[in-house]
């Protein structure tokens, strides 16, 4: 517990931490908030329509008779919920392959590696495209979304694991484990998790980012999920979709792109101050502020 | 017939025989192979309760050999032998193995992981050798090695290897090799990276556990000090090969190889008068000498012949000293 | 090299399989040739051997794989096109009599590729990619879907090619002065790019579209030409063509410079901080020439590389900006091809794409060694 405060208290030191901390904060209890939203978000026409923001209607309502604010809760929350799912699946892809491939070596590790090169070099975008085009009753569901995600995103990660076990592998303290007695796997987690969370943590947050923009994308080319199930993508096509802009609902059209702007910004921040932190170089660095 | 007396009495006695051993290195990329050998018909036997020295400059192959023995590496060619059984049949009962033969390694630091403390691996031998299982007992008995060498479990526990100093940790690891009785403990210059007085400390534990637990130590090192003090045999290695093999007086004493007669007379000696002489001969890079034909040292010998570099040279026995050198060859 | 003695025997070995190949095609007297130029200069044999080779293996092994998957993918999905496209037409309320369904079904089967068992698709797919045929077009019946692809790739490639260039250059010269000197020209950069770099393309690309087109209608909203223009070499029709590209390009260059930018400048600090730049310091050689001749220049091969890994991502993203642009390259095709259920371009579209990152894939690390001469003599 003790450790855990003092680590809270040495990233504070970095503004660009507790301004993302803030903004994340914000954010998360706003997608807490949607469960206590008066309206259904997928329901339309339930208040006058194209009204600007007002105090009823903090950020206005749009054209579908919609709360823009109380919208804005729920595509947080999926947004969110999305981000989350594609990068925890991949983070264990990404450690199970890694793992495997670093340490096993061999006939596995080029398959593997080879794998994760072929996902990593398909151009993405044109993959989720056909799958969702196929699958389009499939792909409406929010965590099938993430699983999708999740599959193009494990292989860098894992090529990463994978180069950290390898060296760690030459190091002395790898035969004293073995000369205890450790079994293989038992060695592997044990011994070596410790050293390849850390990098796992700030690669968790980047995918978090990419699979919000990757979700936001696919919402505006209509695939992906459900429409009316607001996300920040959702929220975005809808919106154009059905020319707020033209219709000078600018607030409709705003809130979405705003709110992902903030929400890369501080994830994007989140993941750089977690990266410097944890990068021996830089510790020198801090050490000599403190 | 004393003299085949006494080998059978030597051959019973082996607690571990390595018969020419070579371990060749490829570098391999997709279509070329470059091979060099590290270890090259490496032949030695150590008895219970003997301190064997492997002597030789960094990159001679020592700390190969010694990954063989311990079964991180594979040999392309020859036998080891342990208790009379060869290592094949270790291999398949390797817990067994290891419970007999432990390791200690040069740098402190790197022997233990930097992300949990240095207690975690004690915890880990025991329960995993099925040592001791009541938490009381196993304190205790990692208390207990941690006391013969001089440290306590109350120094070492909950703390990580930062926190303690190169002493502290080379002595935990010693310790922790003890903690399964071995019979045979691998010792890859464990003693450069510690400081002088402890280095004295260290080598007199060693010589303890020898007499007192009958325990051999493979002792590996470049410090020809320390090795004259401690081993009972020692052998010299050259880029692969062991040139002089015997009693420790008789190697170090009256040196017949070259090179080991160059290294004893680089060994400094406190004394003003006698200066250093002779020339200094510029070495060519390791790497091409290992892919020599003749003699692999040929090239800085001071007495080389026409035959060392066309030909390997043999081992010839003299006065109980294995020498490898044409110069013993008639 | 060192100077070898004489006895100093070579003990290189070609693997067996290699020699045998080498002997049967009578290329090792071609070797020995080439291998006699090892004391000129660069091997030039055994960089063939050594790098070129294994490259190349990979990018046909990852295009293969690739094309395969985009073959098996919606074969191994549970949906069946032709039902779908069935059911579609169903849904508009048509009734088909039972023969012509089945007329339908099977030249749906025959535009789709689904005749035969598996192994004969298989086979039929590559036959036809090496053909270049992907059936026609569905949604522009009957123009082939080759031909479709063709008219969109040069603005696509143009685009690409013009932007990631120039954005590669900018954030290489300017992360490298960001990342060695200090001082508030550089934190002021810093800051902007930490702002810019998280924004996804999609976003970007809508700014830009929302300021420079709507808000401030310098540029024109969509298109790459006029409406009605032909494509000539008139000064008009160039005008035209730039005043339509400048905000896709301009959306393409602020991301992909904000990400090397960011990229270069970690490398930088990395590279700053070895031994040999503060050699060169105390020598006493001047700053700026350690800059540019050796820090920023031994910092390029990492982002090389990065730059090859990232053309997966690059290419989506110029997709996705043509996409909000209506600019007439593959991914505004794409897009149209979703919305009008164009399942024969969707593939072609498909296969091309994964054509195209692994051969720029390819090219630069054919590149590579020019910018690292270790690679040269391995």
């Amino acid at each position: 517990m003790r450790k855990s405060k003092s680590l809270f208290r040495d990233l504070t030191k970095d503004s660009r931490f507790t301004i993302a901390f803030v903004i994340l904060l914000v954010l998360v209890s706003l997608a807490i908030l949607s469960c206590f939203s008066p309206y259904h978000p997928q329901r339309m026409y339930q208040v006058p329509r194209g009204r600007p923001p007002s105090w009823t209607h903090p950020l206005g309502t749009n054209w579908l008779g919609q709360d823009v604010f109380w919208q804005l809760t729920f595509a947080v929350k999926n947004s969110l919920l999305i981000a989350i799912v594609a990068s925890s699946i991949s983070r264990v892809i990404a450690i199970l392959v890694g793992m495997g491939a670093g340490y096993r070596g061999g006939v596995i590790d080029r398959i593997l590696m080879t794998a994760g090169d072929t996902t990593m070099v398909l151009p993405i975008l044109v993959v989720l495209i056909l799958v969702s085009t196929i699958l389009r009753e499939w792909a409406r569901y929010l965590t099938n979304l993430g699983l999708l995600l999740a599959f193009f995103s494990w292989a860098w990660d894992a090529r990463v694991i994978r180069s950290q076990i390898l060296s760690l592998r030459e190091r002395e303290f790898t035969f004293v484990a073995v000369l205890s007695g450790m079994r293989t796997i038992k060695l592997v987690l044990k011994q070596y998790l410790p050293h390849v969370l850390p990098v796992i943590l700030s690669t968790l947050i980047n995918n978090m980012s990419w699979a919000i923009g990757m979700e936001i994308t696919l919402a505006y080319l209509g695939l992906g999920i459900d429409p009316t199930v607001p996300t920040i993508g959702t929220m975005l096509q809808t919106a154009i979709y059905r020319q707020a802009l033209f219709l000078r609902l600018w607030w409709w059209l705003l809130t979405p792109i705003i709110t992902g702007i903030f929400l890369f910004i501080a994830l994007y921040w989140l993941s750089v101050v977690v990266s410097e932190y944890l990068d021996p170089r830089t510790r020198f660095q801090r050490i000599g502020i403190r | 017939m004393v003299m085949e007396v006494m080998i059978e009495e030597i051959e019973m006695e082996k607690l571990i025989e390595i018969k020419d051993l070579t371990k060749i290195f490829s570098i391999r990329t997709l279509f070329f192979k470059t091979k060099f050998a590290a270890v090259e018909k490496v032949s030695f036997y150590i008895k219970p309760a003997e301190i064997f020295t492997l002597a030789g400059e960094s990159g001679c192959g020592k700390t190969t050999t010694a990954k063989i023995i311990l079964g991180f590496e594979e040999q392309s060619e020859g036998e080891i032998f342990f208790e009379k059984k060869p290592i094949s049949l270790w291999k398949r009962k390797r817990i067994q193995f290891l419970q007999k033969v432990q390791a200690v390694f040069q740098n402190p630091f790197e022997s233990f992981n930097p992300l949990r403390t240095v207690d975690d691996i004690f915890f880990e031998t025991v329960y995993n050798y099925r040592i001791a299982k009541d938490r009381n007992r196993v304190t205790e008995l990692i208390d207990d090695r941690l006391k013969a060498v001089g440290l306590s479990f109350q120094e070492i526990y909950g703390r990580y290897p930062g926190e303690l100093s190169g002493g502290q940790l080379q002595r935990a690891s010693i310790a922790r090799a003890l903690i399964t009785n071995p019979t045979l403990l691998v010792t890859d210059e464990p003693v450069s990276m510690v400081d002088a007085s402890l280095r004295m400390s260290i080598v007199n534990l060693f010589a303890q556990l020898r007499d007192r637990m009958k325990l051999s130590i493979l002792y590996i090192t470049h410090d020809l000090a320390t090795a004259y003090y401690l081993s009972n045999r020692i052998a010299i290695m050259f880029r692969g090969n062991i040139v002089e093999m015997g009693p420790l007086e008789e190697v170090l004493g009256k040196p017949k190889h070259p090179y080991t007669q160059l290294l004893r007379d680089s060994i400094p000696e406190a004394d003003p008068r006698k200066k250093w002489k002779g020339e200094i001969a510029i070495f060519d890079s390791e790497y091409e000498e290992y892919l020599r034909q003749g003699c692999k040292f040929a090239k800085r010998c001071p007495v080389v012949m026409e035959k060392c570099k066309k030909e390997i040279p043999q081992e010839f026995l003299v006065n109980g000293v294995l020498v490898r050198c044409h110069q013993y060859g008639e | 090299m060192t100077i070898l003695p004489e006895n100093f025997e070579n003990e290189r070995t070609l693997s067996p399989m290699f020699s045998s190949f080498m002997k049967e095609f009578k290329l090792n007297q071609l070797f020995r040739k080439c291998s006699i130029r090892k004391e000129k200069g660069i091997p030039v044999g055994r960089f063939i051997k050594n790098y070129l080779v294994p490259r190349f293996v990979q990018y046909i092994l990852v295009t293969f794989l690739g094309l395969s998957t985009a073959f098996f993918l919606p074969r191994f999905l549970p949906m069946d096109p032709i039902k779908q496209q069935l059911s579609q037409y169903q849904a508009f309320g048509v009734y088909i009599p039972p023969e012509q369904l089945e007329e339908i079904m099977g030249t749906l089967k025959q535009l789709y590729g689904l005749e035969g068992t598996l192994f004969e698709q298989y086979i039929n797919f590559w036959k036809r990619l090496f053909k270049g045929e992907f059936g026609p077009s569905l949604a522009r019946y009957p123009t082939p879907v080759i031909q479709v692809i063709a008219q969109s790739l040069p603005w696509t490639v143009g685009l690409l090619i013009l932007t990631t260039v120039l954005s590669w250059i900018v954030a290489v010269i300017a992360g490298g002065i960001a990342g060695y000197y200090r001082g508030r020209w550089m934190e002021i950069l810093d800051g902007i790019v930490m702002v810019v770099r998280p924004i996804p393309y999609y976003i970007m690309s809508l700014l830009c579209l929302i300021l420079f087109a709507y808000l401030f209608p310098i540029f024109p909203l969509s298109g790459g030409i006029g409406v009605g223009r032909e494509l000539s070499l008139s000064w008009e029709t160039m005008k035209s063509i730039v005043l339509h590209g400048t905000l896709p390009a301009l959306t393409l260059l602020i991301v992909g410079i904000a990400w090397q930018f960011q990229s270069m400048k970690l490398i930088i600090q990395g590279v700053r901080s070895e031994d040999y730049v503060w050699y060169m310091k105390a020598a006493g050689v001047k700053e700026q020439r350690i800059v540019f001749r050796y820090v920023i220049r031994n910092a390029m091969l990492p982002m090389i590389t990065q730059l090859g890994l990232q053309f997966g991502t690059i290419f989506s993203g110029a997709l996705v900006t043509e996409m909000v642009f209506a600019y007439p390259g593959v991914g505004w095709i794409l897009y149209d091809a979703v919305m009008r259920g164009d399942y024969n371009l969707i593939m072609g579209i498909m296969c091309i794409s994964v054509v195209a990152v692994t051969t720029s894939i390819f090219l630069l690390d054919l590149i590579y060694p020019l910018f690292d001469p270790r690679v040269r003599y391995r």
